[in-house]
């Protein structure tokens, strides 16, 4: 599968059509450069949503349908907001469309209750239909696999998680199975097994009107009985246990806020004094500003100024002329003064008397009086260049560029200035959230309902063990039965044979497909993490029966202490070796996946990269990928690049690396 | 980029493979159709068209094995 190309509408802090064109081919990533709260995040979401009509947020918390409307966009009273994804899959071109708006009496929704949503899928240009439409989107695009090509950080923790404490990451784990194809077989055996026991109670049903059967075929259905009657308890303790288990995680995530609230204070007091700052700078601009305004009275005198300039630079040109002249003419009365001397015409060497000596003399007189002339010009100068230099001091920088600089700065500190006092009162409004919640109490709740969950798990531990005692007798009962001649020859017999063949094949088929896979994937992951580590003595990954992966020397020593940016190359490595195993290619869509990685781990990944999958698209920030230093890196692999530029606070524009609006 | 050897193969040869190993009765054709039916709709909430497909499926091997039977 490929994407080529996203169009969103209204979603989220995306304001308007934005279109987005997706690279293929050699050249297989597409970089989206965002900073924080810009929306990196929901445009991940916005593809989610297209296929699969969910945002999410942390612990995998939908986001309300409201909150997924573009805030501009809602306040102009345009509550429409959609997601159109182009993709080729299987060679064959397919469009996706999912639209969210309000009901036609609604004015302003205030529930999920109050929207209309539609969801449009077309195969090869033809629009599918009813039950064609959502199995069509199960076999491309299965969301319970979706996880691992649309990963944030978040997913990148739950890795870690599962590493470091495999016992509270069942979820991960079952999503783990999922995309290595395990339900197919443990759905398989669920039915198989409820079958058989269909099966059983026919073939008791048949067999109990047999003289020589009657006794075992009661014994089966009364076994039968309780065999159901025990699945019906399991079945009521998973669920109770499931909605316990689902709040505790929700308190989970609400003590983890309230840890926030330290946090958040001090971002509050840093805000507090940043707005101090920016409110100086501002003020400093605006004096600066008033400055140049008072030498306003300059603009006025320009045009003459100019003149002066212009008359002042001509008598400064012919002053210059005078010099030049100056020295030839005191070089020839040098001469003609030695001619007169020696009496002898410095032209043509004859004695000099007469009338010729009188005209030598006259020429002397009239360079000396022209000389005294050009002495009185040249004391001048002095006086013409000052006065140039203050003309030109005062006509150096228009003050109009001046001023309109000055002006630009202060827009930019009062731009600063009110993003810090938006932050600021999100800040309050969360504190104040905050505040109202009592630690003590939620931490208590999580306590007894992790506890109650936990006393369900036990009970239904006990259960599935009975369940398991009455399945051999019931399977013992069935195999007695069944080596009499009348009972083989029933048709429920051989069903209960068939049913009963079948769930042995999937059963032991479950386990041999688990230990098969974690191989493959440990095979593949041990690859990437030698691809990515910058530690030569690590020598390959080991992966346990939970899929957590412990780093291995070349002695086989496991490595038993791993840095932050260790776990999240373990993690990305495990990343890799599902995608591997599990998936027949597709694209890979990260949010901030550099987050803790020093800069040699970043190179490797950036390497690596372009090779985990058909299609790579990286939602990042310029802190954790360098546009000078790093990109690069990634060289001719990069086919598109964009940028998700701030327009306002729930205003944010996709542009493309050439500047270009998308 | 992803293995050539794709999921559905891996899991396939794995009931195939455990199949043999217990000599079963049950055909070739019928795990795989099992299977299928599984793999196609793996991801879908709505199990009865599995079930049915399963159930149809195991009676006509039962049918298939009975005729034999009364062949020999």
């Amino acid at each position: 599968m490929k994407i080529k190309r996203l169009q969103i509408k209204n979603f989220m802090p995306y304001y308007g059509v934005q279109e987005i064109l997706f690279p293929s081919g050699p050249a297989n990533v597409c970089v989206i450069y965002g900073d924080n709260m810009r929306g990196k995040t929901s445009f991940l979401n916005a593809i989610r949503f297209a296929f699969f009509g969910r945002a999410t947020a942390r612990h995998l918390r939908d986001i309300n349908a409201i909150d997924l409307f573009n805030v501009e966009a809602a306040e102009e009273g345009d509550w429409t907001l959609g997601v159109t994804i182009e993709f080729e899959h299987d060679m064959v071109d397919y469009e996706v469309r999912r639209e969210l708006r309000t009901l036609a009496h609604v004015a302003r929704p205030q529930t999920k209750e109050d929207l209309k949503e539609s969801f449009f899928v077309r195969k090869g240009g033809v629009p599918l239909a009813g039950a064609d439409l959502g199995f069509e989107m199960n076999q491309v695009l299965p969301e319970g696999i979706s996880r691992f090509f649309l990963f944030d950080g978040e997913l990148l923790q739950e890795y870690e998680e599962l590493v470091l404490n495999p016992a509270n990451a069942s979820k991960i784990k079952d999503s783990i199975e999922a995309v290595l194809g395990v339900p197919a077989l443990t759905k398989g055996l669920a039915e198989l097994q409820a079958l058989l026991s269909q099966a059983q109670t026919a073939q008791a049903e048949d067999l109990k009107h047999s003289k020589n059967l009657q006794a075992q075929a009661e014994r089966q259905i009364t076994i039968q009985r309780d065999i159901d009657s025990l699945k019906t308890q399991i079945e009521k303790k998973s669920k109770e246990k499931g909605s316990f288990d689902e709040r505790a995680v929700e308190l989970q995530s609400r003590l983890e806020q309230m840890s926030q609230a330290i946090d958040l204070e001090k971002e509050l007091l840093k805000t507090q004094s940043d707005i101090e700052k920016a409110g100086s700078t501002l003020k400093e601009k605006r004096a600066h500003r008033a400055d140049l305004l008072q030498e306003g009275w300059v603009s006025i005198l320009q045009p003459r100024l100019t003149m002066l300039r212009r008359d002042l630079e001509e008598d400064r040109a012919t002053l210059l002329d005078a010099f030049a002249e100056n020295a030839n003419l005191r070089k020839e009365a040098a001469e003609l003064q030695t001619a007169v001397v020696k009496g002898i015409c410095p032209l043509c060497h004859t004695e000099l008397k007469g009338a010729h000596a009188d005209k030598v003399g006259e020429r002397l007189g009239a360079i000396e009086g022209r000389l005294e002339f050009l002495e009185d010009q040249s004391s001048q100068f002095g006086a013409i260049q000052r006065k140039l230099d203050a003309i030109m001091r005062l006509q150096g920088s228009p003050l109009a560029d001046r001023v309109i600089t000055v002006e630009q700065e202060m827009r930019a500190a009062s731009v600063r200035l009110s993003e810090l006092g938006q932050r600021e009162r999100h800040l309050k409004a969360q504190l104040e959230e905050y505040s109202g919640r009592d630690t003590e109490r939620t931490r208590a709740e999580r306590e007894q309902v992790r506890a109650v969950s936990a006393s369900l798990g036990r009970d239904i531990d006990s259960l599935r063990m009975k369940l398991l005692g009455e399945q051999r007798k019931l399977d013992q009962t069935a195999r007695l039965m069944s080596r009499n001649p009348v009972a083989r020859s029933q048709k429920s017999s051989r069903l209960v044979a068939l049913y009963s063949s079948l769930e042995d094949i999937f059963e032991k088929g479950v386990a041999t497909l688990r230990d098969r896979q974690r191989v493959r994937v440990q095979d593949y992951a041990s690859n990437a993490f030698r691809n990515l580590t910058s530690e030569p003595d690590y020598a390959q990954l080991e992966i346990n029966e939970n899929y957590g992966l412990t780093i291995l020397d070349a002695k086989g020593r496991s490595v038993q202490e791993r840095s932050a940016g260790a776990e999240q190359i373990v993690a990305l490595s495990l990343i890799d070796g599902l995608n591997r195993a599990g998936r027949r290619g597709g694209p890979i869509v990260m949010d901030t996946p550099f987050g803790r990685l020093d800069w040699v781990h970043r190179a490797n990944v950036l390497r690596y990269l372009p090779e985990m999958a058909e299609q790579v698209i990286l939602l990042v920030h310029e802190g954790e990928l360098d546009p000078q230093r790093e990109l690069p890196i990634l060289g001719p692999r990069v086919g598109a690049m964009y940028r998700i530029k701030r327009i306002g606070a729930r205003h944010s524009q996709i542009e493309s690396e050439n500047g270009d609006i998308a | 980029m992803p293995d050539p050897v794709t999921n559905d193969d891996v899991v396939l040869d794995v009931l195939l493979q455990v199949r043999e190993q217990q000599r079963s009765a049950v055909s070739v054709a019928l795990v795989r159709e099992i299977y299928d039916l599984q793999r196609r709709y793996q991801f879908e909430n709505n199990r009865d068209r599995v079930v049915v497909g399963i159930k149809r499926a195991v009676e006509a091997e039962a049918d298939r094995l009975a005729a034999k039977d009364s062949a020999t």
